[in-house]
């Protein structure tokens, strides 16, 4: 187990796609430090003080307002109060700070996660597509082997590269924040919060790895099944939400989505009844449920 | 002891649109060790399926196969290490060189690159092994096949059509390194529906009609089977006359006689036409072709149910 493993990490790490991908992604992450080295300003604070004020203005204007006065949310004492916790001096000034990071990895999760869920079906659905799984099989006849293999090393491969560009750009946008923005705030507190959803991110990139995996393996095809993950996703999961608002915790896309959050609660309405832990637990069990299905069909199904 | 067994071997596709394809009809087939086994039949005679089965890709739907004694059903993974084979176009990943490809494949059995790169020399892409396959000729692509098939350096090589899409010399090429592996002691047992490659390869042959085994044996055995006897003469009516009086059955076929006989009697149909006073100026026995032979095996097998 342990050669298969290796050959298809090997595999994996040898594959165009992925390559593709990385350098997409690792353009993405210069082009972007440039552009927020670039915006970022320092001194922008003075700049950005009448703009911040005239928000503040706006803000306890429409408190002070009838029909604003009975939307102050609850713990604040005045309308001033309110708005002062609403209206972030950052917002108005042009400076980068590093521990804008935590939010910027939410966000970056998405676009990595769904290249996790192609890059698991790319990585059997090529197989299939060149017919390389016939000559696999005259090498290493044990099918549940082969399918373990694979799925084990696509989901473990994704995570690390998911893991790994989120780090660089940590990393990439550092010295920006050093040299032309700020890193007050930037404590270990902070830093282990930026790990954990790192690690959250690219944990579900992994399980989106297995899922896509299993699919494109079952349709012996990565196009059939990334159209039939997207639908799923876009059609299926939206129509249960409309009609089914029971099924909504049970959903992959809003466990996977409150999991990376760290929120279940306030991001997706999952309300009290799943914990962050749960809801990764959820998408596992959906992304582990797939591929033994697909390995079953493996097994049971000739290759011709 | 026989390397690939198969006893009423049969194997039947569901269509998508109901109803069965018959593959194999209950195959019957012994490959003993040693030597070139040629596999003869024509498109769609199940040859393929029959490797697929030997190589637990497709499930039987009947009978049974073993390769190296094992079943193949159960008993693959102990004996797969000793197997090298070729499944119809050798499968590999365009997008990598032809020896990372090989590498790939050879980790798998713990083969270092050494074996890898004997291999591609073997068959003669040293040169090019390091470009992507995807860059390389049909021909160029079967004998990357072919190399993957040797580089575990089996006992058994199993082979489905390794020719197909070489050019003359590859194919010269690829005769003569499947003799070799054969004259080295490992069993080659090799698919074709190119009767002559077959003859000019294999020591014995197993000929495929749809789904069941018609003939096998020595090649020169089954050739055999239909030989007769070519005789010229300027009276080509009065030697089948003469011959006929004589009791022996000739007939008149591209202005010459061609005489069944039974036995290695030659020396009599001169006499019977020297006696008429009819000298002749060609004599040669027909060099029966496997076409002739496979024709004639398969023109009355019925298509299984």
């Amino acid at each position: 187990m342990t050669r298969l493993l290796a050959v298809e990490l090997r595999r994996f790490l040898w594959r165009r796609s992925f390559r593709l991908f990385g350098a997409v992604v690792l353009a993405g992450i210069a082009l972007a430090t440039v552009l927020v080295f670039l915006w970022s300003e320092p001194n922008s604070r003075g700049s950005a003080e009448p703009g911040y004020q005239q928000a503040l203005r706006d803000c306890i204007g429409f408190y002070e307002s009838t029909d604003g006065a009975e939307h102050i949310p609850p713990g604040f004492e005045s309308a001033e109060e309110a708005c002062l916790a609403e209206v972030p001096v950052e917002a108005f000034d042009h400076i980068f700070r590093l521990t804008t990071l935590e939010e910027i990895f939410r966000g970056t999760s998405v676009p990595l996660i769904i290249l996790g869920l192609a890059l698991g079906a790319s990585f059997i659905g090529a197989e299939w597509h060149s017919g390389t799984i016939t000559t696999l099989l005259t090498w290493e006849p044990r099918r549940t082997r082969v399918m373990a293999g694979k799925a084990l090393v696509a989901m473990t491969g994704v995570f690390l590269s998911a893991a790994a560009l989120q780090a660089i750009l940590g990393l990439a946008l550092w010295p920006v924040a050093e040299l032309r923005g700020s890193v007050e705030g930037a404590n270990a507190a902070w830093f282990a919060d930026v790990v954990a959803v790192v690690a959250r991110g690219a944990l579900i990139a992994g399980l989106a790895a297995a899922i896509g995996f299993a699919l494109a393996s079952t349709a012996r095809n990565t196009t059939t099944a990334l159209i039939i993950g997207f639908m799923y996703f876009a059609v299926v999961e939206g129509l249960l939400r409309g009609f089914r608002p029971k099924w909504q915790p049970w959903l992959i896309g809003d466990n996977a989505a409150a999991f990376v959050s760290g929120e279940p609660a306030s991001v997706f309405s999952l309300g009290n009844s799943h914990g962050v832990l749960v809801a990764l637990l959820v998408v596992a069990a959906y992304a582990f449920g797939l591929v033994v299905l697909a390995t079953f069909a493996f097994r049971a199904r000739d290759v011709t | 002891m026989n390397v690939i067994e198969a006893e009423g071997l049969a194997k039947r596709y569901r269509r998508l649109r109901g109803g069965t394809t018959t593959a194999l009809a209950g195959l019957d087939l012994a490959v003993p060790a040693g030597g070139v086994f040629g596999f003869l039949g024509p498109n769609g005679a199940g040859k393929t399926t029959t490797i697929r089965c030997l190589l637990g890709l497709v499930k039987p739907s009947g009978g049974r196969c073993s390769l190296l004694g094992a079943d193949t059903r159960s008993g693959l993974a102990s004996v797969v290490g000793r197997v090298g084979s070729i499944v119809e176009t050798p499968t590999l990943f365009p997008g990598m060189s032809g020896r990372k490809n090989l590498r790939l494949l050879a980790g798998l059995d713990g083969i270092g690159s050494t074996a890898v790169d004997a291999a591609l020399e073997r068959v003669g892409l040293a040169d090019r092994g390091r470009d992507l396959v995807k860059t390389y000729s049909l021909g160029m692509k079967q004998r990357l096949g072919i190399a993957g098939a040797l580089v575990k350096d089996p006992e058994v090589l199993i082979l489905d059509e390794p020719a197909n899409g070489l050019d003359p010399a590859g194919i010269v090429e690829v005769r003569g390194l499947l003799r070799s592996l054969g004259a080295e002691g490992k069993t080659v047992f090799v698919s074709s529906h190119i009767l002559s490659e077959v003859r000019q390869t294999c020591d014995r042959v197993a000929i495929l009609a749809r789904g069941r085994c018609v003939a096998a044996g020595l090649v020169d055995e089954v050739l055999g089977q239909k030989k007769r006897l070519i005789v010229g003469l300027d009276e080509i009516e009065a030697g089948r006359n003469a011959l006929a009086s004589a009791g022996i059955e000739a007939a008149i076929q591209d202005g010459k006689l061609y005489v069944e006989l039974t036995d290695d009697d030659s020396a009599r149909v001169t006499r019977v036409l020297a006696e008429k006073g009819l000298y002749v100026n060609e004599l040669r026995r027909e060099e029966a072709d496997l076409e002739t032979v496979f024709l004639a095996l398969t023109a009355d097998s019925e298509v299984p149910s």
